[in-house]
């Protein structure tokens, strides 16, 4: 009787163990395999400033000319000339996003781009790629920050239009190991309530 | 940039200036042999008191027999940081040339006249470094390759370089301005100063 009852515990303890390490085995794919980048915050910023009419004669000369950066600028609506010579008619858009890398063992390149504009298609004139300036790299269990800018025509559009073309804004992220390769991130931005205004 | 003479780094953009104001003609001050341990081969040493990227070959033997042996990079954190943080015992480059006589100064660069006057205080060869408006933490170094005057606006222009990634030299007014953003401070390094 007591011999099968040991049996029975041992058995129970195998069983447990087992699970356990399932569990275990199951959370660390999750984050080293699965999911090792995690998007901490994100918050918009849309401002019209001195730069953002200086910046778009200029993009107009350079596209013009063949000069702008062709691999890390997404051209939305531009045929060669700009829509108004009003500074105030133009917004640029700064997407500032934090990422957290959830990895054990490796750090990571993460690249992102705007992939879609749900609302209001005909304000994004053009926008860049996130690592323009700087490359975003996030050593294991750390957390890195970066940018996407967009700019946009608004013309009459009300605050709250920007704001409804922001919250249409998809957005696509690449992050790249060394040893578990390519991961894909993609998000939309309707649920973001940080979206500031600023004109 | 030079590629087999210096060490590159994920984040970069301070390795790339000081390799800049190295060929610039500021001589590196480097690390004794007696601050080098093996471990340091192919990482960045903290410190406050050198400045450089040099290739050092640690050869480790008892009883005549080599236990272990490396040639590596062996880089100062004044050399490949941007500056020091609030937490950071060591120093970055700025602390480093401020300490050995650069002209430091920090512009907000909010407005055009904001802008020219910043352009209009920058050489040649001056890194320039940003900081957000929300933080005491500088974040980035880029070095001004070129800067002209133009007649017609009666104001200066500048051209600036900068790493991870590989960039042409890229106005500043007409395309970093607007890409860095509006919460950004700047300051000068005048380099040319350094004794």
């Amino acid at each position: 009787m007591i011999l099968r009852r040991e049996n029975i515990m041992k058995k129970k303890i195998i069983i447990i163990l087992c699970i356990l390490f399932i569990i275990c085995l199951c959370v660390t794919s999750y984050y080293n395999l699965i999911h090792p980048i995690k998007l901490v915050s994100v918050n918009v910023e849309c401002i019209n400033w001195d730069a953002t009419y200086v910046g778009l004669e200029a993009f107009e000369n350079n596209y013009n000319n063949g000069e702008y950066n062709k691999d890390k600028t997404l051209i939305h609506n531009f045929d060669g000339k700009l829509p108004s010579d009003n500074p105030n008619d133009y917004m640029d858009v700064y997407i500032n996003l934090e990422f957290e890398n959830r990895n054990l063992f490796q750090a990571y390149d993460v690249d992102g781009y705007i992939s879609n504009f749900k609302n209001n298609k005909e304000m994004p004139i053009y926008s860049n790629i996130m690592s323009d300036d700087e490359r975003v790299f996030i050593f294991r269990k750390s957390e890195k920050t970066g940018s996407i800018v967009a700019t946009l025509y608004i013309a009459d559009k009300t605050d709250e239009e920007v704001m409804n073309m922001v919250r249409g804004i998809e957005l696509k992220f690449v992050a790249n190991g060394d040893y578990f390769g390519k991961q894909e991130l993609e998000i939309d931005l309707s649920n973001v309530d940080d979206i500031t205004v600023e004109r | 940039m030079a590629k087999n003479i210096f060490d590159s780094f994920k984040y970069d953009c301070t390795n790339f200036v000081s390799q800049c104001v190295n060929a610039g003609g500021i001589p590196m001050k480097s690390l004794p042999s007696k601050k080098i341990n093996y471990s340091d081969l192919g990482d960045v040493v903290k410190t406050k008191d050198y400045w450089s990227s040099e290739k050092w070959h640690i050869k480790e033997s008892f009883l005549g027999f080599t236990i272990r042996e490396k040639t590596d990079f062996v880089t100062t954190s004044t050399w490949s940081v941007v500056a020091k943080n609030t937490s950071d015992s060591f120093w970055g480059f700025y602390n480093y040339m401020n300490k050995n006589g650069a002209s430091c100064k920090e512009f907000p660069v909010t407005t055009t006249d904001e802008l020219n006057k910043f352009i209009a205080s920058c050489n040649v060869g001056d890194v320039l470094q940003k900081r957000e408006n929300d933080s005491s933490n500088k974040s980035h170094s880029v070095i001004v390759t070129s800067k002209t005057y133009d007649s017609k606006n009666k104001r200066y222009d500048m051209k600036i370089a900068y790493h991870s990634n590989d960039t042409k030299p890229t106005d500043f007014r007409t395309v970093s301005w607007k890409k860095f953003g509006k919460n950004v401070l700047w300051t000068r390094i005048n380099v040319a100063t350094v004794s």
